[in-house]
């Protein structure tokens, strides 16, 4: 059969939503017992965004208020020079040189009505020059020149006053920079430690919520009915806690908290921007809905792309796995060839296909760039005409124009968080959906407590299907007395199976019922099944846990019980020579045992158990002559004392059995012991003579 | 840096041929390269722009027409990044992409020349890993590596040169943090790794042991162990979420640092350069740019620690690609050319799969003239299907014991020895492709007819014609589920469609009904009277008529002749046979194949 089934390599849709309310309200539920590390996580990003935001204002303000600390000239009547005055808008802004002259500093424009600063300027008053002012005490005439006192000197002609002198003048523009500089550094120091108190924090608390989804989802499997794992292979199951948990984790990591971070960004660069100048602050949004409009256009197309390219690569993978799974047939038939052009084929689509996405991205992503470009380049034409005409100082338009230039990074982030969050909507889809899957074989509202049973097991005109319509086992009734044993024997796919799969309650019946010592089984406690039901099956599961922990499982034996378990179906003579003898830990499904070694670990297993009823599947497979005396030897000390029910393929396990049922296409066909249906001469001595003739022939009837 | 502890140990000859690879794309890498550096050229104007803006502005010569100009080109420049853009992404990554179909085609067909016993020893789970993962890896580091590589050199290189022209002292100064935190990326690399590989670890604990508690819950479920299963798999959930935790502890504090490290040389400027501007050396407008310049040096030293990353990843990677491209196909032409006759020889097989210690062929010899029929015998694992597979070497028998057509099978070209066979093996594997399709599977094409006639041949014609899509109906999961018997039959008619001079059933028809059985070998018997034929069957009243009869147990040839010799022998096949009788009359007295 091709492999494609419940491949783990073929992706599951990525169909779906990007946000589902409902699934962020289920998934958040699982965060809040962590609420305190997101609460911290969050303000630990606060913090960290704060003192992003405030760097470049820190440059600003050193600009502004220390480095281009220039003033211009504002003369009129006297009159007029005591209005100006009156505004009192700073220290430092306004100097009153004389009656008629008041320098006017040009950063502090940028705070009055820029109508007014256009009057005054449109009056003629106020000059374009730019002086920095020094104290006339100290003119010594290399540039500029003296005014009432004042030393003015053109901000061009800065450069021709020696260094030495400069930094004499304006050491209090060096100390104020320095002490910036400083404050600047602290706030580096701040925003790195709430930066790594950021991530910390959110992978904690993100790590620990899915822990918590993932022991809940696997903790809820674990309580689902067979029929549920007959419908879901367990690689799938697999995925959903393993992958499908990851992606949830991703996005929470991802995407959730940094959507709030990205958010926080946008919405805090928006507001500076409107703080500092609304009029450039509009203009330079103005972009934003042809952004928009792209980055949503972009995405759809995005998306199609992405799928073809999956499926591709889906059929890509599945067929690398056909061909490596029928190597046998590909190269008894020389189809080498053939398969290679097919594969080539399929690889060259998903080649194309990687391109037309590259494509995409080629055209759609620079074409953001573009557009957030112009953003910027409208801050320079508006900004840079604002400058001019006083309605914005220099050291605001540097800001606003890296203000604008962040602030398209995260906006255009957004849409690919989006494929992420697209991604763990499905996932946590599949993962509630398993949650909500409820177990069908439940504990009865008026079960007895859990007893020690007697033993006697009987079926009442049992009725059951796996799948509706296909009935497996037809009006079964029998029953088995404390002590005695049955052997079900008959051709497979008959019901032998089915029958002792229901008396452990993996399934229910569906018409009818099975009682133990009297009452039905969904009447006693499943604790009571299992104290009083031990159960061999045929693949000889072994735990990747120690031989001790495979014997004991989680009942609390001793070490001398498990030893004696091991003593009884003689074990522990290969234990023993295992390298830590019981404490040896099994490889993967205990690889390293033979079926025969895994057999007696599983005899003991039930032994150890010491039920009152055993169910034993017994395994086809040949081992050596040896292990099989073994076995033979362990199943008759299982046996004693105990009602057995075994699905018997050994001659010997047959003949050691009180008595034997025939069950052929789920019905009881022959029943009694060996001798009573031999002499019948019906399907038991005709299964007799086909599986068990050469011994027959042997050991004579 | 390459080899040293806490890193993935790189073979220089890994990343040597991952370097030639890439190199095969050169023409198309390089034109990528030019539009990648055209970009960081433009890139470079946009502060320059912003500087002569900001210069004329503060200096009060701006006029509204020098503001537009600038405005202008700053839209003009992102224009023509976007076109470099376009293009070194269609050039460079494009590479990458090709790079990556040439490298699945080829690991693809290396696939195929492994034997069979190659894949006995490998999962195809590790294969898809391979398929997967690892070629991805290389991808990655062909393009993005690439991409990163150059980016960061000519960035560093232009954005350095670009500073020291404003001010080389202040250049210098500003840039102490930045080589700390290339440092820290490939000093933390090595760290990082490791613990990003014991995540990796601890993630595939915690599926094992999901598969194996989900694989054993009938154990699980009637021991009532759910609470230990429990336990050990949150044990493991644990252990990712601790993996986890440690490695963010590194991981979580490079990010901010890094960050931090190149605000620092913001902080610096300001201190330093704040003072060049008082002091009169550089106009704000300089300063403004150094501002700009500094940032874009950012990039460039995180992307240095991030290509050493992708870079020795994707050689790994590389490094086990190669290593299974170099597995010698073990099984491979012999000099021998031409089609063998069909007649066949073993003398004193013993036979062990590689990698095992159990012989399951043990002394075995026989001989068969061509145009005759040998059936065998045996039990389950008695080495059967084992022998047949000899014949056509998908494993290869030891030098000097299988001879078809008098030589060596080992001295015959593959493609002529498989020629000559016809196999139907033992489990049916059909392909997800039409029914068809698969029938024609070894034959190319076959004209509709000829595909209804080997159906026919083959017993399921009428079957094939009762789904709705008749001969095209799809195999697999998007079509039909054949049962085993439908299954065994198509590939029958498979095996036919080859025109064989060796027909190989083995146990071919073990999933049909005895009468279904008889009826299609009665067919069978005409098409197959001219060739020799190896019939594998439990009914010894399939192989009853051949020319030769082994009868194996346990790997060993107990019995040999024709079906009168056998029963006179008395042996094991007698016994056989009579058990077999005693069968059918059981089933005769029951009123036919009721089972």
């Amino acid at each position: 059969m091709p492999p494609h089934h419940g491949s783990p390599f073929v992706d599951d849709t990525i169909e779906g939503k990007g946000y589902d309310g409902r699934l962020v309200r289920r998934l958040l539920s699982y965060v809040a017992p962590h609420r305190k590390l997101v609460i911290l996580a969050m303000l630990f990003m606060v913090v960290s965004t704060g003192v992003e935001l405030l760097l470049p204002y820190i440059t600003k303000q050193g600009i502004d208020k220390y480095l281009a600390k220039l003033y211009q000239v504002y003369s009129d009547t006297p009159a007029a020079c005591d209005e100006l005055m009156a505004l009192e808008p700073g220290e430092g802004d306004f100097l009153r040189l004389s009656p008629d002259t008041v320098m006017v500093r040009k950063a502090s424009l940028e705070g009055m009505d820029p109508g007014m600063v256009h009057s005054l300027e449109s009056s003629g008053g106020l000059l374009r020059d730019t002086y920095y002012l020094f104290p006339g005490d100290r003119f010594q005439g290399e540039a500029g020149r003296l005014q009432n006192g004042t030393w003015l000197v053109p901000e061009g002609e800065l450069s021709s006053i020696p260094p030495g002198v400069l930094f004499d003048i304006r050491g209090d523009d060096v100390k104020g920079i320095t002490r910036l500089a400083v404050f600047f550094i602290g706030l580096l120091i701040l925003s790195l430690f709430a930066g790594y108190g950021h991530v910390m924090t959110l992978v904690i608390a993100g790590q620990r919520s899915m822990y918590d989804v993932r022991t809940a989802l696997f903790n809820h499997i674990q309580t689902l009915s067979l029929n549920f794992f007959s419908k879901n292979p367990v690689g799938r199951l697999v995925t959903r806690v393993s992958n499908d948990v990851e992606a949830l984790n991703e996005m929470f990591s991802a995407v959730l908290v940094n959507l709030v971070k990205d958010l926080l960004l946008i919405f805090g660069t928006i507001s500076i921007l409107l703080f500092m100048n609304w009029k450039l602050a509009l203009i330079s949004l103005s972009v934003l809905p042809v952004f928009a409009f792209v980055s949503i256009l972009f995405r759809r197309k995005v998306r199609e792309a992405y799928r073809r390219v999956r499926k591709h690569l889906a059929e890509l993978n599945s067929s690398i796995a056909e061909d490596v799974s029928g190597v046998k047939v590909v190269q008894a038939f020389r189809q080498e060839g053939s398969r290679r052009a097919r594969y080539l084929s399929i690889n060259e689509n998903y080649f194309s296909a990687s391109m037309k996405q590259l494509y995409i991205f080629g055209v759609f992503r620079p074409a953001i760039n573009v557009i957030a470009q112009t953003g910027t380049a409208l801050v320079v034409i508006y900004g840079g005409l604002g400058t001019i005409s006083g309605a914005i100082t220099i050291g605001a338009l540097v800001a606003f124009l890296s203000y604008v230039q962040q602030m398209f990074r995260p906006i255009s982030d957004m849409s690919e968080k989006y494929n992420i969050m697209q991604s763990a909507m499905a996932s946590s889809e599949r993962i509630f959906a398993i949650m909500d899957t409820r177990a069908e074989i439940t504990e009865s509202p008026g079960a007895a407590p859990p007893t020690t049973l007697e033993g006697r097991v009987e079926f009442k005109n049992v009725h059951f299907a796996y799948e509706k319509d296909t009935p497996v086992l037809r009006d079964i009734s029998f029953s088995v007395e404390p002590g005695r044993s049955i052997a079900l024997v008959g051709p497979t796919g008959a019901g032998k199976t089915s029958i002792i799969s229901l008396l452990t309650r993996f399934w229910d019946v569906d018409n009818g019922g099975i009682l133990l010592d009297g009452t039905d089984i969904r009447e006693h406690f499943q604790e009571t099944l299992r104290r009083n039901i031990a159960i061999v099956l045929q693949d000889a599961f072994i735990f990747s846990r120690s031989v001790a922990d495979n014997i004991s499982l989680s009942s609390d034996l001793t070490m001398d019980e498990i030893r004696q378990a091991s003593d009884m179906v003689q074990a522990t003579d290969f234990i023993e020579r295992l390298p830590k003898g019981f404490d040896t830990v099994m490889a993967e499904r205990g690889a390293t045992l033979s079926t025969g070694q895994k057999q007696l670990i599983c005899f003991a297993r039930a032994l150890a158990h010491d039920p009152r009823i055993l169910v034993l599947d017994e395994a086809t497979s040949n081992v050596d002559p040896t292990t099989e005396q073994l076995i033979q030897k362990a199943i008759e000390t299982l046996m004693r004392g105990r009602t057995s029910l075994i699905v018997a393929h050994r001659l010997s396990t047959i003949q050691k059995c009180d008595e034997i049922m025939v069950i052929d296409s789920g019905r009881i066909m022959e029943r009694g012991t060996h001798q009573e249906l031999l002499a019948r001469r019906g399907i038991y001595y005709n299964l007799y003579l086909l599986q068990w003739g050469e011994q027959f022939k042997k050991e004579g009837p | 840096m390459l080899g040293r502890k806490g890193r993935p140990k790189v073979e220089r000859s890994s990343l040597r041929s991952l370097y030639s690879r890439i190199f095969r794309h050169r023409k198309s890498i390089a034109a990528g390269i030019v539009a990648l550096i055209l970009v960081d050229g433009l890139q470079l104007i946009i502060p320059q722009i912003l500087r002569k803006l900001i210069d004329g502005l503060a200096a009060g010569t701006a006029q509204s027409d020098f503001i537009w100009r600038m405005g202008l080109s700053v839209v003009a420049i992102a224009i023509g990044i976007a076109f470099c853009r376009f293009f070194w992404r269609v050039f460079i990554v494009g590479s990458s992409m090709r790079l990556e179909r040439d490298l699945r085609a080829e690991f693809y067909s290396h696939l195929q020349k492994l034997p069979a016993q190659y894949y006995d020893n490998t999962r195809v789970g590790d294969i898809m890993a391979h398929a997967t993962n690892d070629i991805n890896a290389v991808r990655m580091a062909a393009g993005m590596a690439t991409i990163a590589s150059f980016d960061a050199i000519f960035m560093s290189a232009a954005s350095i040169v670009m500073l020291l022209l404003i001010d080389v002292r202040l250049t210098l100064i500003t840039m102490i943090p930045l080589p700390l935190i290339a440092l820290m990326m490939t000093k933390f690399g090595g760290v990082l790794h490791d613990r990003f590989e014991a995540v990796q670890k601890a993630f595939s604990g915690l599926s094992e042991k999901a598969q194996e508690s989900l694989s054993g819950i009938r154990v699980v479920k009637a021991y009532g162990d759910e609470v230990s299963e429990r336990k050990l798999f949150a044990e493991r959930a644990r252990s990712c979420v601790d993996e986890n935790v440690r490695l963010t502890r590194i991981w979580g504090f490079m990010q901010p640092l890094v960050m931090g490290l190149a605000m620092m040389s913001s902080a610096l400027l300001l201190l330093v350069g704040g003072r060049s501007v008082i002091g009169g050396s550089i106009s704000l407008g300089q300063f403004v740019a150094f501002s700009s310049y500094l940032a874009m040096l950012t990039w460039p030293m995180m992307a240095i620690g991030w290509v050493v990353n992708l870079l020795q990843r994707g050689a790994a990677s590389m490094g086990r690609l190669e290593r299974i491209m170099n597995t010698e196909p073990a099984i491979t032409d012999g000099p021998v050319e031409g089609e063998p006759s069909p007649a066949i020889e073993v003398r004193n097989l013993h036979f062990t799969y590689p990698g095992t210690d159990t012989e399951v062929l043990k002394g075995i010899s026989f001989e068969l003239p061509a145009s005759s029929t040998l059936g065998i015998v045996g039990r389950t694992g008695s080495g059967k299907t084992t022998l047949v597979e000899l014949l056509m070497r998908l494993y290869d028998p030891p030098e000097g014991t299988v001879y078809i057509g008098g030589t060596d099978v080992r001295q015959h070209r593959l493609s002529d020895l498989r020629g000559l066979f016809g196999y139907v093996p033992q489990e049916t594997f059909l392909f997800a492709l039409s029914i068809a399709e698969n029938i024609a599977f070894g034959a190319g094409d076959l004209p509709d007819s000829r595909v209804r006639r080997l159906a026919d041949i083959a017993g399921i014609a009428g079957e094939i014609e009762g789904f709705p899509q008749g001969f095209e109906t799809m195999v697999g999961e998007r079509g039909v589920t054949l049962s085993g018997g439908q299954k065994q039959r198509v590939a029958i008619a498979r095996a036919l469609a080859v025109n064989p001079r060796i027909l190989v059933l083995d146990d071919s028809l073990s999933a049909v009904d005895t009468e279904t059985e008889s009826a299609i070998l009665d067919n069978l018997k005409i098409e197959i009277a001219g060739l020799t034929n190896v019939i594998i069957a439990h009914r010894i009243s399939t192989v009853q008529n051949a020319d030769l009869i082994l009868v194996l147990d346990r790997g060993r040839l107990v019995e040999k002749g024709t079906h009168r010799e056998l029963l006179e022998k008395d042996g094991y096949y007698a016994e056989l046979y009579r058990m077999q009788q005693l069968e059918a009359e059981a089933e005769r007295s029951r009123g036919g194949g009721d089972r």
